[in-house]
């Protein structure tokens, strides 16, 4: 009787292991913004409307990215998060976050293909998205006289609702999202 | 002093290489040199871990969230437009909203300085309830922050929008033209409809 055994492995090549170029870089085009509402209601900014917040991504196509967000759940009056107290002067948000990678430079020419949500506060994407068909051969490697592809843009999108302004004061109220990105 | 490559890669000095004689007297410069070269290499590898570090370290950005709550508003009609009696052989009723006592009177109330945006339909018709032809009705509006209509000022096109006062209130005194051309006994009846928008 003839056993054999079989060792079942795989293996990942992370290319940005071998480049030293930066090329990260991010901007926000445009913050969330609910606008003027009015006691009681509730607002909300859908992705792709007007008023969403949307941060571009600049770097090497074929590099994946890492996304943390550190989100908030509540805007406070003047932006002051000691302000008291809480039941008045912060009204509770619901955030999300969607991206594209489909090499469009115009962020709303993104809007026409799918975009992806994170989850959990997280995403990890392809600066440039793979496009449709077969895999493509592995990037050129980080030597002198080889020249890196053109940097590519990406893009998160923020937009979210507004839960509950009853008992809100008048006045304005914000708060800040701080976006962690690094190569993966 | 030359240095050679081997097939393996290994530096190999020149066998030519003088041979330092170390003094007791130079120990210290010599542990002076050997002090500053592992400093250099402790800052070379320093920088390369920069390097690296620049390359997983990323970017890091923020986005604001924003909204203004304001207080809700209330529209109050105070009293309704009241033409009076018409005679034989008047043609045309007018009422003059910053002078005759019988314009109509809206009130605003809502945050104190608040910025409003004003529309409404400047012609509508009158219908009689007995069946007989419409009047057409060109509306005249004069506003003010405080309750006093000879110190209001006419609503035009250019001046739809309109801060509420520090009382947080605003006074619509609704007037206008009444073409009587084709009116019979009767009564008619309208509505005047005033839309607010938030700015």
């Amino acid at each position: 009787m003839l056993l054999c055994s079989f060792t079942v492995a795989h293996a990942q090549i992370d290319f940005s292991d071998y480049y030293d170029t930066p090329t990260l870089s991010s901007l926000a085009l445009s913050h969330l913004n609910f606008g003027t509402i009015i006691v009681g209601d509730t607002p909300q900014i859908a992705f792709g409307s007007q008023n969403e917040g949307v941060i571009q991504i600049t770097g090497l196509p074929f590099l994946d990215v890492m996304v943390t967000i550190t989100p908030i759940t509540v805007l406070y009056l003047g932006g002051d998060d000691t302000c008291t107290p809480l039941s008045t002067c912060s009204i509770p948000v619901t955030i999300d976050f969607n991206y594209t990678n489909n090499g469009f430079d115009d962020f709303e020419a993104g809007y026409e293909l799918a975009a992806m949500p994170f989850i959990a506060n997280f995403a990890r994407f392809q600066v440039l998205g793979r496009q449709t068909g077969p895999p493509r051969p592995p990037p050129p490697p980080n030597i002198d006289g080889v020249q890196l592809p053109a940097a590519r843009e990406a893009y998160i999108y923020v937009s979210g609702s507004i839960n509950d302004t009853i008992d809100a004061q008048p006045g304005s109220y914000s708060n800040t999202i701080t976006i962690n990105i690094t190569y993966n | 002093m030359t240095t050679t490559i081997d097939s393996t890669g290994l530096y190999i000095r020149n066998a030519e290489m003088p041979v330092a004689v170390i003094k007791k007297k130079d120990i210290n410069k010599v542990r002076a040199r050997l002090f500053v070269a592992i400093l250099f290499l402790g800052l070379a590898q320093y920088a390369q871990a920069q390097v690296n570090g620049q390359s997983t370290s990323g970017t890091v950005i923020s986005v604001n969230v924003s909204a203004a709550i304001q207080s809700s508003i209330e529209l109050t009609t105070i009293s309704n437009i009241n033409f009076g009696q018409v005679t034989p052989g008047m043609t045309e009723l007018y009422i003059n909203p910053r002078q005759d006592g019988g314009a109509g009177l809206m009130r605003i109330t809502g945050q104190p300085d608040m910025l409003i945006r004003v529309s409404f339909l400047e012609r509508r018709e009158l219908i009689n309830t007995s069946g007989g032809l419409p009047l057409l009705f060109i509306y005249d509006i004069s506003g003010a922050q405080t309750e006093d209509q000879f110190l209001s000022e006419r609503l035009t096109a250019e001046n739809r929008e309109i801060s509420l006062g520090p009382e947080g209130e605003f006074y619509f005194w609704i007037g206008g033209r009444l073409d009587l051309t084709n009116v019979s006994f009767g009564q008619y009846e309208g509505e005047f409809t005033l839309e607010i928008d938030y700015i």
